[in-house]
């Protein structure tokens, strides 16, 4: 990229022979890293669409014969989902982008609670509740946090509590329309592939989504939380998941992702001596962060409301700063990657 | 260091006895161009800053949010920076001592996209803004001669007009029309990526006529930014929404004296070299040259804009803001940090200065 960008386009007309030339030689060893990253999200998203499969289907079952051995299945099949979806969130780029899917699949932040106003509006109108009529509206209504309102908030519950009428069409339509983008998502992965493969830029733009994602997942999805970013109070409800007191194990869930879907690629990529005990560090530290997560007691919530709790948040911010330090410091320095400010959010 | 004690220290490392004048009284030592930028810090604290095309910077003024460009007055020794997409404020600086003079707030109802302009006597100030209650994007006009008071809003006749200029006849002015809502409720989140309707269009600043309305070649080419010539042309820049493996064209050319619209196609590895995204246009009044940066590719693009014609593409990392200077050059931005000169003689941008900062989307005359 850089050579063929210090090319005026003049020089670029008379020497475009010899650079494809020069492509098609180095092009099997470039694209291995790509080719480990596509394959290895080719896994996420299809553990997506089978989760948010089963999901669908927990909730048509649940609605059509509710019982709390079913509840308890629909509720345990939200977590799954999600955490399929928090093991691929990283991912910002190729069809994720194309219709909002990211958001439709995550409306988050919401610090105007923009998801319990307009899935309250949805149960307390009258118009006919569908997939298609869904689709028409706000991405708030459309994903992961609707749902959970829906399963897991009492505010929810007091309007309309499920199993009733409306409660369960807006489920299983929530549900259906899940399961349809992430049906979507998968196929368009694939579509994807020889653009992906073939467009060197990807290389950087797949490091930067998972320096980025770390990077959301410390500062605003924990370090937000606790007072650490922002206002210094510390505020539960800025937590993603809050609702099912999952905002711990939804994070952890995106770090399994990292090390699943992220680390293979950076391996092919960072075949020197220096660059694999790079991957093996953070293969480490992901591992150390992931045990200290599933340790945890107790979520967010609880564990901001004491002293106690809120030193364990500590510990645990310190190994997720560890991660990023390796990650967009020694790793991103080793392979030159700087951190596009017009470039990543321009206007 | 105290604001003001920075700008005193600044302005005497250029000439002593430093008056209310400055800027005038040192145009000799200085080199021609100043400009206005917003700017983050690794910290992620925002500010405006005003430097010179040495690199030097004369004074930087903080600020309580991200902001984007803006305009200088013609004549008031002010300029006009305003908050970025979905800010509502308008901040007028008094470019002479480095201070705020005032800060306007958008309305009930509206929010900034980041872009004014005034116009030629200064009277008047025109600045993009969306409804968002309903979504229709307007001018709002202000009376510059007046405090800043609301006059008026134009309606563009589309949504998320964006960077906005003066004809050089002074009466009409050409707009940049995004076609994405949004809603501050949603943040920054595009909100109708399927059926968005981006245009060009060309208005009457007094009555608000629509005079003409150019749509671009696919409704997923948002059209932001754009520059004119003394002699009408019109370049704008896209930045497309759609498919990342389509490469369609970024570059639309107007010519406002025939009404002639035409987009400018380059080969495909050519095209592919932008990254579908281009930040902002400088046509140079010097010359026939026109600069468009783009940050997702890491390069800026040069281009006769009478011909239409691709000149060439030169490499500079993450570039945002670009001016034109007298000597036919261009100096562009780097979110990294870099201010770099541009020529068309050369493949390579110089490095006139780095600062610790990130210097946003772009850069408005002083």
């Amino acid at each position: 990229m850089p050579s063929l960008s210090n090319l005026s386009l003049r020089t670029l007309k008379w020497g475009s022979t010899a650079l494809l030339a020069a492509s098609f030689c180095t092009s099997a060893w470039a694209q291995a890293p790509r080719e480990a990253w596509h394959g290895a999200l080719t896994e996420g998203y299809a553990a997506l669409a089978t989760s948010t499969a089963n999901l669908d289907q927990a909730a048509t079952t649940y609605c059509a014969t509710p019982s709390a051995e079913q509840r308890e299945a629909l509720e345990s099949a939200w977590f799954s989902a999600f955490d399929s979806w928090q093991a691929v969130r990283f991912v910002d780029f190729g069809p994720i982008e194309q219709d909002n899917l990211s958001w439709q699949f995550q409306f988050w932040p919401d610090a105007k609670n923009t998801v319990a106003r307009k899935v309250n509006l949805w149960l307390g109108g009258e118009q006919a509740i569908g997939i298609d009529q869904l689709r028409a509206d706000s991405v708030a209504v459309k994903g992961f946090p609707a749902l959970e309102y829906l399963l897991f908030d009492p505010q929810a519950a007091r309007t309309q509590p499920l199993p009733e009428k409306r409660a369960c069409e807006l489920v299983t339509a929530i549900s259906s329309l899940l399961q349809h983008n992430a049906a979507h998502l998968q196929e368009q992965w694939q579509a994807f592939r020889p653009h992906y493969l073939g467009t060197e830029q990807f290389q950087n733009t797949t490091v930067l989504a998972a320096m980025h994602g770390l990077d959301i997942l410390r500062n605003k999805r924990l370090a937000a939380p606790m007072g650490l970013e922002g206002k210094p109070r510390r505020n539960p409800y800025i937590a993603d998941a809050w609702r099912s007191e999952h905002s711990l194990a939804g994070i952890r869930a995106s770090l399994v992702g990292l090390q699943q879907y992220f680390l293979p690629g950076l391996r092919e990529l960072m075949v020197d001596a220096e660059g694999s005990e790079l991957v093996e560090r953070l293969d480490q530290q992901l591992t150390a962060t992931i045990a200290r997560l599933e340790q945890q007691p107790a979520d967010m919530q609880t564990l901001l409301a004491n002293d106690d709790g809120y030193r364990t948040l500590q510990l645990i911010f310190i190994e997720i700063d560890k991660l990023n330090q390796l990650l967009s410091g020694n790793i991103a320095s080793q392979l030159g990657i700087i951190r596009g400010f017009n470039s990543s959010d321009g206007d | 260091m105290q604001r003001r004690d920075f700008i005193q220290f600044s302005l005497l490392g250029i000439a002593a006895f430093c008056s209310a004048h400055s800027f005038a009284a040192s145009s000799r030592e200085l080199p021609d161009l100043r400009f206005l930028s917003s700017v983050d810090t690794a910290l992620g604290e925002h500010f405006i800053v005003a430097a010179n095309s040495n690199g030097r910077e004369l004074f930087r003024l903080p600020v309580a949010e991200r902001c984007h460009s803006g305009c200088l007055h013609p004549n008031a020794g002010q300029a006009v920076i305003m908050s970025r997409r979905p800010g509502k404020n308008l901040y007028v600086i008094n470019i002479l001592e480095g201070t705020l003079d005032a800060l306007v707030e958008a309305g009930d109802g509206f929010h900034f996209y980041g872009h004014g302009v005034f116009s030629e006597d200064g009277s008047r100030f025109y600045a993009t803004a969306n409804h968002y209650p309903s979504g229709a994007g307007q001018i709002r006009v202000y009376a510059a001669d007046d405090g800043y008071r609301h006059m008026q809003d134009l309606p563009v006749g589309g949504m998320d007009p964006h960077e906005l200029r003066l004809h050089p006849d002074g009466q009409r002015l050409v707009v940049a029309l995004g076609g994405i809502k949004t809603h501050p409720d949603y943040g920054r989140i595009k909100l109708n990526l399927q059926s968005m309707q981006p245009a060009l269009i060309v208005m009457d600043r007094h009555s608000g006529e629509v005079l003409q309305h150019c749509e671009p070649s696919h409704h997923q080419l948002s059209c932001h930014h754009l520059d004119i010539s003394r002699d009408g042309i019109v370049i704008a820049g896209y930045q497309f929404e759609g498919e990342k493996w389509q490469t369609p064209p970024l570059i639309a050319r107007l010519d406002t004296n025939t009404g002639d619209f035409s987009e400018i196609a380059l080969a495909e590895h050519e095209q592919a070299m932008l990254g579908n995204y281009t930040a902002s246009v400088a046509i140079n009044p010097h010359s026939t040259v026109a600069a468009i940066t783009a940050p997702r590719g890491n390069c800026v693009m040069l281009l006769d804009y009478r011909s239409g014609q691709p000149m060439g593409v030169v490499s500079v990392p993450d570039p945002g803001g670009v001016l034109a200077e007298r000597d036919g050059s261009f100096v562009v931005s780097s979110g990294h940090g870099g201010l770099y000169r541009v020529r068309t003689s050369a493949t390579e941008p110089e490095l006139i200065t780095h600062h610790t900062l990130r210097w946003d989307n772009h850069l408005t005359r002083a």
